[in-house]
């Protein structure tokens, strides 16, 4: 299967600080793709690149054989989907204006939203489960509910790729569990998900793959089972780590354990 | 409710317009004004001769033109001041962040000591606060990060430089006759807002509080931040650069019309935030309705409470800064 996206020799430096050392990797439809790498790694950086936000200053970028620069602005974003970070916002937005934000790059000159707009961004909020918050402002909901609501902009948006920055950050471990169980669940139906995580354990439980990224390098790029090994997160995090293996319902759970609570 | 707003304060803002028309310190009743406008508009025959003359004179000539400005000033200020503060993601923004006054001020003082024709005067006005807004884009763009935080910081410059070239204007100035016409310009007031200059800058100041009121989707998606901005597919330099020139360009024209005229920029997109919420898309529209009736009101005050005219500047900034104290509890609810 032809790739979807595709980072080639992708290089990227800031003021001469080089971040990212001729990356390649490809990413294919339906794929839920975590990148794990200590802080600094150029993960991040990455995800801009793979947004079209930075220009790398070598090598390309391709979605769907054609150069992501040469996409609009516009046209991009119907295919690709930024969820950023839990933040907290300056003006007190419903969630359903948020989530109608999701039709910007459809908007004409005026940017009026159609009962269409606001019919699609009512099932995305009702996939995710968040429709009874919509009249509620979005600086007064919780960490979680704010995560959905970006995932839910995102559907609106129409996108097939949703790349994400650490989408579990600053949420509680119920919360946690639940987004990535979403995530799952958005991921058979098949949506690209590409997104940074700061724990083995969340890529242990949703990627397909895994791509480990040390020093702006690839270190490993593959399935969990094979590039998430004992011996790997030791060199990628330089801690005394181990992956173990839990008897599940169905066949194994593998878990990440520090060495000294073993 | 959300959708009676707008009409709402488009009725508030018609009926202020007639309140004004009448008041002042020659009277004149509400059926005159409309027998008034019966004749201009559909030829009836309801007054005298000589009455039609006077009205047209005290109506069309005197009160007319300072309505016309009230409302634009108002407007356009408050226009400017809620799309900055979409812009720069910060409700306690006003029209001036990028130094647009402070250059204005000076272009006005500068231009009132070089020459006496007042056409001269307003021209170096708008072209200075071209100058400051520029000076702050050229600050932000010599670092070569062009963020909000480098732009904010060259607009504090800007004015800051622009404020002191202010002083030395004062400071050179004749003192009988320029410093007093400079601080007297500067304390704002629409006396002078005659027929000519509502003609020649109306039009624009008018299609600048429209094209910002159109960009008000944009404006939302804009205070999300510049890289979700950019990832819901707006193309954030050109929106950036769209608003601040048209923010510019109204605020500017402001000082050309009736000098410094302080927080409304400010408080109006507050109250106007309470009563649509921050969706730009209502709030722009809003914001200029409440916002030239809001002027207009305070200068009416300002020409009929004594038997002397107080600036409608001093006036404004009375009202705005209590009321900013109020309201900052408001604001602290939904900025953090």
């Amino acid at each position: 299967m032809s790739a979807l996206m595709q980072a080639l020799a992708v290089s990227f430096a800031y003021r001469g600080r080089k971040v990212l050392h001729e990356i390649s990797l490809d990413f294919r439809k339906g794929e839920v793709v975590s990148l794990l790498g200590p802080n600094g790694s150029g993960k991040t950086t990455l995800l801009k690149i793979l947004l079209g936000l930075l220009v790398p200053q070598s090598g390309f970028v391709h979605f769907e054989d054609r150069l992501l620069q040469g996409y609009p602005r516009n046209e991009l974003a119907k295919r690709i989907a930024y969820v950023p970070q839990v933040h907290r916002e300056a003006f007190a937005y419903t969630v359903e204006e948020v989530v109608l934000m999701g039709r910007m790059p459809y908007h004409g000159f005026f940017s009026t939203s159609s009962g269409q707009d606001r019919e699609i961004a009512r099932m995305a909020m009702a996939k995710l489960g968040i429709l009874h918050l919509h009249d509620r402002p979005y600086t007064e909901i919780s960490g979680g509910e704010r995560q959905l609501t970006l995932i839910a902009r995102a559907l609106t948006q129409g996108a097939d790729v949703f790349i994400m920055d650490e989408p579990v950050n600053g949420l509680d471990y119920g919360n946690q569990m639940r987004l990535l169980n979403d995530i799952n669940g958005l991921a058979s139906d098949g949506l690209t998900f590409i997104m940074t995580t700061h724990f083995p354990d969340h890529a242990l439980l949703t990627a397909d793959r895994v791509v480990l990224l040390k020093e702006g390098t690839v270190l490993a790029d593959g399935a969990p089972a094979t590039v998430m090994t004992t011996e790997m997160l030791q060199t990628l995090y330089r801690v005394e780590v181990e992956v173990v293996s839990l008897p599940g319902r169905s066949g194994s759970v593998r878990v990440c354990v520090p060495s000294w609570a073993m | 409710m959300k959708r009676l707003v707008l009409p709402s304060l488009a009725v508030l803002m018609v009926g202020a317009v007639f309140v004004s028309l009448c008041l002042g310190k020659y009277g004149v009743p509400l059926e005159d004004i409309l027998a008034f406008a019966g004749w201009k508009f559909f030829g009836l025959s309801g007054l005298t001769e000589e009455s039609r003359s006077l009205l047209t004179n005290v109506l069309l000539e005197i009160r007319l033109p300072r309505i016309l400005a009230a409302l634009l000033i108002g407007a356009s200020l408050a226009v400017s001041g809620a799309a900055f503060q979409a812009l720069f993601i910060n409700p306690l923004v006003s029209p001036g962040l990028l130094g647009v006054l402070a250059g204005a001020a000076f272009g006005a003082a500068l231009g009132m000591m070089m020459a006496k024709n007042w056409l001269i005067v307003q021209c170096s006005t708008l072209m200075f606060g071209f100058a400051a807004v520029g000076v702050a884009v050229g600050i932000a763009r010599l670092f070569r990060s062009y963020t909000i935080v480098m732009l904010v910081l060259g607009g504090i410059i800007s004015g800051a430089f622009f404020t002191a070239l202010l002083s030395i204007a004062k400071y050179v100035a004749d003192p009988t006759n320029q410093l007093p016409a400079i601080v007297y310009w500067l304390m704002g007031n629409l006396s002078a807002a005659d027929h000519g200059t509502i003609m020649t800058v109306g039009t624009p100041m008018l299609l600048g509080i429209l094209l910002l009121i159109c960009n008000g989707g944009r404006l939302n998606v804009m205070s999300m931040g510049e890289e979700e901005a950019s990832a819901l597919g707006v193309n954030v330099g050109q929106v950036r650069m769209t608003v601040v020139f048209l923010a510019t360009l109204i605020s500017a024209l402001t000082v050309v019309i009736g000098g410094i005229i302080g927080w409304v920029g400010l408080i109006i997109p507050h109250i106007c935030r309470m009563l649509v919420g921050p969706d730009n898309r209502l709030l722009l529209p809003a914001a200029a309705l409440l916002g030239g009736t809001y002027l207009l009101v305070v200068d009416n005050v300002c020409r009929l409470l004594f038997s002397f005219e107080i600036p409608t500047g001093i006036v404004t900034s009375l009202i705005g800064i209590p009321f900013f104290v109020l309201v900052l509890n408001n604001v602290h609810r939904g900025w953090r």
